[in-house]
């Protein structure tokens, strides 16, 4: 009333406005608060109730997680919309946006800075670790409690973070006309899909580590987690591989240096939770099968979590150079404290269930699928070795008094004969029985050899020399090669059996996993013949040309015709045409004036299946010529392809799958356990 | 505020999250009647 009494009109409306956007902030740390307290109450309810076995408790508990995720996406809401109406009074909305920024990007500005992606990422564990909730009734009561109580004791951290340390919903002293906006690197729309589906990633391999700890917490060292634990490590793992080939998509077509991967820490921090998971979705099968490799499987899914944890404290503490800047801030120790709690937490568990993980069954020989998949997991947990030392190398060396930095030539000459003898057993580990490997084993591998041989004659008949490249490009094609024979193999077999090409695809869809699986080992072997081949035979060449003249490269004639200035909404662009037979490519540099002139190449490429012309503008001359970087790339889109069409065998090969049917162990639990 | 508008949410998160003590017979009712 006081202040309605004293103050002009005008500004009781400029007040009601002020106190409008306040309110916004107010009502999203508000939703960060509640569900803080709702996560943390989730987390002891749960433990206590999963431990007395207290069917409604666990069941208070459980919604009690599922009320966190609904205030995670309350919050989100809140700072969509305040982005959206471009509140500048949020820190956040003015630090990550501005007005002249196009809208999609304004809504992507949610993920696009450090408290924001906190945000995302606490939201996806929400969801995902919700729907594990819903779907984990099979396992019973006290190992879903479990699981529930170490999710929820997960988002409590984030939660922690967000309200304490790393607020979307600072507001600032005074509201400034216009904000900040997107680092320009960001304004691209990759900037929609890599940074979601990579940050979702990393958030899902929070769900297989809760449910292996709630299974060693809960005794239930059997195989009946694996099934539940596989579902959503294979989520984990679809995502985190749709995230890395979007990730190097658009390094590709926005960076502008003709590559696709740098060995760069954010990209190793992302590629060592897959290999881990990779690991683990074979070793599984072993424990599912032969009801071996217990601790070991438990190991990798809790050493997935842990590199995500890892990753996320080195990216976002900036204690690591790289090209992925997140602003250095408070949240470092924060993530060191919580990966030296999680490591004590995973290491301590498994000591304490050891004797419950020994394995009774008898030991295989070393050639079996069995030996397969245990070498195929040393051969990949040494790769992880190898990219954590070089990572961590910075860190470690700077610690002892001189920094050292590795390059990619350390990485590509430390993982690149793993990466080999894991490619050559991909191609044979398909056909190699369980339990032994006798005379039928050499016969079904002489197709894999058989495409080998041929790949490999080829090859040296073209003139290729070089080890690295003989070998990656014939083993690629053997793993297709056996994945093939697998196919036609089945086909064959039940088409012979009686009912035609449609019931053999019908038993086909109803083996959809073991098939979905050879899909996906199909398109990894179309991804690696990709990597190699715009690896090894990558064709560079720099020049200066006035306009009407030409260049050569591997075959590839482009002729510079000018260059002209464009204005855009928000920035300059200075653009040059080359032409390339009848195709008119348009490589750039834009000048963002309003962020202190900050610039930024535009790449123009052209693709085809048999190469990609990558057109990069160096920079122009007073004389009217132009200094360009021309790359040749051959087969960079059967990365693209091979990624594709292993996103699509996990899809095919799980989707609308049936659930494994559990043997519920726990048997005194009480009746009004999911009755809900 | 912000404690104000934190304590409104979880009044209002309070009967989805309690639903099953609220829906669960009271034991020693049912004692009695037994």
């Amino acid at each position: 009333m006081l202040v309605v009494s004293l103050a002009p009109a005008v500004d009781a409306a400029k007040y009601a406005a002020d106190l409008g956007d306040v309110t916004l902030a107010y009502l999203g740390a508000g939703a960060l608060l509640a569900g803080l307290v709702l996560a943390a109450f989730s987390a002891l309810l749960s433990f206590w109730a999963g431990w007395t076995e207290n069917g409604v408790m666990i069941q208070v508990g459980r919604r009690a997680f599922y009320a966190t995720a609904a205030m995670l996406f309350a919050a989100a809401v809140v700072l969509e919309t305040a982005l959206l109406t471009h509140d500048f009074s949020l820190a956040y909305v003015t630090e990550h946006s501005d007005l002249a920024t196009p809208i999609a990007l304004v809504a992507a500005a949610f993920y696009g800075g450090q408290e924001g992606s906190l945000l995302y990422w606490a939201l996806i564990l929400g969801i995902l670790g919700s729907a594990s909730l819903v779907a984990s009734a099979a396992l019973g009561p006290r190992l879903a409690a479990y699981a529930a109580g170490m999710m929820a004791a997960i988002l409590t951290f984030f939660l922690v973070v967000l309200v304490l340390v790393a607020s979307p919903f600072d507001v600032l002293q005074i509201t400034p006309p216009d904000g900040l906006g997107l680092n320009p690197v960001l304004r691209d729309g990759g900037m929609l899909i890599h940074p979601p589906v990579v940050l979702a990633g990393f958030a899902s391999f929070a769900v297989p580590f809760s449910f292996a700890a709630a299974a060693l917490l809960a005794g239930r060292t059997d195989a009946a987690w694996i099934a539940h634990t596989r579902r959503f490590a294979l989520v984990a793992w679809g995502l985190q591989s749709t995230g890395l080939v979007l990730g190097m998509w658009w390094a590709y077509h926005v960076l502008g240096w003709g590559g696709y991967w740098g060995w760069d820490p954010v990209e190793n921090v992302a590629l060592m939770p897959w290999l881990a998971t990779t690991a683990y979705l074979h070793s599984s099968q072993v424990q599912e099968r032969r009801g071996r490799l217990r601790a070991w499987n438990f190991g990798l899914v809790m050493l997935a979590f842990l590199l995500v944890v890892f990753g996320t404290f080195i990216v976002r503490s900036g204690i690591v150079p790289s090209v992925h800047t997140f602003a250095i801030s408070a949240i470092g120790p924060w993530f060191l404290g919580f990966l030296g709690a999680c490591l004590v937490f995973s290491v301590g568990l498994l000591a304490f269930r050891s004797n419950g993980l020994k394995s009774n069954a008898e030991p295989a020989p070393a050639v079996s699928r069995e030996g397969a998949f245990a070498l195929q997991n040393l051969l990949l947990i040494g790769v992880i070795a190898v990219v954590f030392w070089g990572t961590i190398l910075p860190l470690v060396s700077g610690l002892a008094g001189q920094e050292r930095v590795v390059g990619a030539a350390y990485y590509e000459r430390a993982t690149g004969p793993l990466f080999a003898v894991a490619l050559l057993l991909m191609a044979a580990g398909p056909l190699i029985p369980w339990r032994h490997a006798g005379a039928p084993l050499w016969r079904s591998l002489r197709w894999p050899a058989a495409a080998f041989a041929v790949v490999l004659v080829v090859l040296i008949a073209a003139g290729v020399r070089s080890l690295p490249p003989l070998l990656a490009i014939p083993s690629a094609f053997a793993v297709a090669g056996t994945v093939l024979y697998e196919y036609a193999r089945a086909a064959g077999r039940w088409r012979h059996a009686g009912g035609g090409w449609s019931r053999a695809l019908a038993l086909m869809a109803k083996r959809r996993r073991r098939y979905g699986a050879y899909l996906a080992h199909l398109g990894l072997a179309v991804l690696v013949i990709g990597l190699a081949a715009s690896h090894f035979w990558q064709q560079e060449k720099d020049v200066t040309l006035q306009p009407g003249e030409q260049v050569a490269v591997s075959g590839y004639t482009l002729t510079y015709t000018g260059v002209q200035n464009r204005e855009l909404a928000d920035h300059t662009e200075l653009v040059a045409a080359m032409k390339l037979g009848g195709l008119t490519l348009e490589p750039a540099r834009a000048t963002y004036a309003g962020l202190g002139g900050q610039s930024l190449t535009h790449v123009a490429i052209s693709s085809t299946p048999v190469a990609d012309v990558y057109v990069v503008l160096a920079g122009t001359n007073s004389d009217g010529s132009a200094s360009f970087r021309v790359f040749v790339n051959p087969l960079v889109t059967w990365i693209w392809t091979g990624g594709a069409i292993i996103i699509l065998g996990v899809v095919l090969g799980n989707v609308g799958a049936r659930r494994a049917a559990f043997v519920p162990v726990t048997a005194r639990v009480r009746s009004a356990v999911g009755a809900s | 505020m912000t404690l104000l508008v934190a304590t409104l949410l979880l009044f209002a998160a309070g009967p989805f999250v309690l639903w099953p003590l609220i829906r669960t017979p009271d034991d020693s009712h049912e004692g009695s009647t037994a």
